[in-house]
């Protein structure tokens, strides 16, 4: 077991060292200037044909972040990495690779597989389309795609892209799974000095849960339009999804104060409803302050949580090191009032559904933290970047936040340190 | 009124004199930096046979890969120099503001969130000049030092004159290469 983890280092270590060994043998040919003619004209019809096959190739890219990431409080999981107290090697890394072919000019398909470490490394298709460029405005696409619910939905997972080693759970965290099966049009309209693009997508996903089983989201609707110039990005955006998702039964503890005792159960009701997400966000970057805002809000009827989220962020840049401060936080709008399912002991009901239920639940179901991050961010090449974060969580007012257990965080806060490099190649 | 207003206009052409004193002296620093550093000045070109109006900001959007065209409609082709030269970090840190981590980073997003590829390049001025002889769709960049009466000027960037920006040139090179030795 040692011995793969350590194979696995291995092997991230090389992978994250060939960018290193291929743009230093670059560097080395560039510096031979071509004197001789007939080289050069050489040079010059391979790059023709390149240029008349250009939309032709198949063109290949990848990411990768490899990351280390440890918190200090022993009795919990963070939900998004599943960082523990212990040496975790390999949280929240991953790598991507992606293949674009163009038959021609106006027809693109990419593929994008992804394999993550909370996944053990299985190897998922994020995007799967075929793009169709209408004209030079409008693009459409047909199949697996990130429907672009929040700022950074569709590079999340880039590391290098993101200034930090994960984005704040405070926001990302409320939306789960973003990929859907669909079609996507993208329209941009050129307005002077700002770049607008309009986003519309139309798509469903279904997939099966270990633990609830058969969920399939339909009809979603998601619609989004950014504007930026030079240095301002503005972004708003608005999805609307029929979530069905199935009831299950869930062993309770000995709950002090009420009549539960251990093996009684609480029966969640079935979920359909249409959950909504509503986001607006800002990017300013004059490439030496980096500022970054967001505001998320999820919405929908039945047991699970409306919550709100919002971080901000800022950087400033230091030629290659950038320190940042991000502060974030998520609350949960609707605590208690929401209608939960019963809570029956053996064939009996224990508790009918009501507020009682919603005080029990809400102790495992609500989420409410503050998140702040002091970060590094460090450019070893041009497309190697190594960072450091520490986080400060705190303000659960007696939730679990976004951790897994089966109690609250212990002290008030938690603070978790993380590292990673990321790259892409 | 007339007074008042005569007052004002006296004051506004010496105004407008300070700024030309100033705006020469600029012009005579820039020349002179210029001089002192002619491969630092590039010149974007395309060929002799487009004849659509580029500012900069167009040809921002052309090599940042949100534009395809030119203004009359026909395809445009980018093209840049090898991403590790010089011209080709200071072309996209004077005209993209992006150091080469960030124009990586920029390239990231766009490539794995499918909405634009960046350009082909080249490795030479030489190369550049007989490629848009040979393809009118392409506009790409050179030194300024080695433009010919085969491509057509469309735009001159001069050497970024703030420190902070000449200080984003040299890491990129020298500092970049400097721990692997």
């Amino acid at each position: 077991m040692r011995q793969t983890k350590r194979m696995q280092i291995m092997a991230f270590s090389l992978l994250m060292l060939s960018p290193l060994i291929a743009s230093s043998a670059g560097s080395s040919a560039n510096q031979q200037a071509p004197e001789d003619w007939q080289q050069l004209e050489r040079r010059i019809n391979t790059l023709e044909r390149k240029l008349s096959k250009n939309n032709k190739k198949l063109k290949i890219d990848g990411f990768i972040s490899a990351a280390y990431a440890r918190s200090d409080d022993s009795s919990i999981t963070e939900n998004w990495g599943g960082i523990t107290e212990k040496n975790n090697f390999g949280a929240l890394s991953n790598i991507g690779v992606q293949m674009s072919f163009s038959p021609n000019p106006r027809t693109s398909i990419t593929t994008q597989f992804v394999a993550r470490s909370e996944e053990e490394w299985h190897m998922e298709a994020e995007w799967a389309y075929i793009a169709f460029k209408a004209s030079n405005q409008l693009t459409f696409r047909l199949g697996r795609q990130k429907a672009p619910l929040y700022l950074l939905s569709e590079y999340i997972e880039v590391g290098y892209a993101n200034p930090w080693i994960y984005a704040p759970d405070e926001v990302y965290g409320i939306t789960g799974d973003s990929t859907y099966n669909g079609i996507n049009m993208l329209y941009k309209i050129p307005m002077g000095n700002w770049d607008t693009s309009l986003q519309a997508m139309w798509g469903s996903n279904a997939f099966s849960h270990p633990i609830v089983g058969d969920v399939s989201l339909d009809d979603l609707v998601s619609l989004s339009i950014t504007t930026r110039n030079e240095y301002i990005t503005y972004r708003l955006g608005y999805t609307l999804v029929t979530g069905n998702i199935p009831g299950l039964d869930m062993p309770l503890p000995t709950i002090a104060n009420t009549p539960i005792v251990a093996g009684d159960t609480l029966s969640f009701l079935d979920l359909e409803s249409d959950i909504s997400y509503l986001s607006a966000g800002a990017i300013f970057d004059n490439g030496q302050w980096l500022l970054m805002g967001e505001f998320a809000q999820l919405e929908l009827k039945g047991w699970f949580t409306d919550t709100s989220g919002v971080y901000l962020m800022m950087g400033y840049r230091f030629g290659k090191i950038m320190p940042h401060f991000t502060a974030a936080k998520m609350e949960v709008q609707d605590q208690g009032a929401r209608n939960i399912g019963t809570i029956t002991s053996g064939n009996t009901i224990l508790i009918p559904p009501g507020e009682q239920v919603g005080a029990i639940a809400d102790s495992f179901l609500v989420q409410n933290q503050s998140t702040y991050t002091l970060g590094l961010r460090y450019e070893i090449l041009p497309a190697v970047s190594a960072k450091v974060e520490i986080s400060h969580i705190t303000d659960f007012n007696g939730s679990i936040g976004q951790f897994s257990a089966s109690q609250p965080p212990t002290g008030d806060s938690v603070n978790i340190v993380k590292f990673s490099m990321d790259s892409v190649f | 009124m007339t007074a008042l207003s005569q007052q004002k206009r006296a004051s506004m052409q010496q105004r407008k004199l300070k700024a030309k004193a100033c705006m020469a002296l600029l012009i005579s620093l820039c020349l002179l930096t210029a001089s002192g550093h002619s491969r630092a000045e590039i010149s974007v070109v395309v060929s002799n046979l487009n004849n659509n109006e580029l500012n900069s900001s167009l040809i921002r959007k052309l090599f940042l890969g949100k534009r395809s065209s030119f203004a009359d409609g026909s395809p445009a082709i980018a093209m840049t120099q090898d991403e590790h030269s010089e011209i080709a970090q200071n072309f996209n840190f004077m005209l993209l503001n992006r150091s080469p981590p960030q124009y990586k980073a920029y390239w990231a997003r766009m490539i794995f969130t499918g909405k634009a590829y960046p350009p082909e390049q080249a490795y030479s001025d030489a190369e550049i000049i007989e490629l848009i002889k040979s393809n009118p769709s392409i506009i790409s960049y050179i030194h300024t030092s080695s433009l010919t009466s085969d491509v057509k000027e469309v735009l001159r960037i001069q050497k970024a004159p703030d420190k902070k920006k000449l200080h984003f040139q040299r890491l990129s090179l020298a500092e970049c290469w400097g721990p692997m030795d």
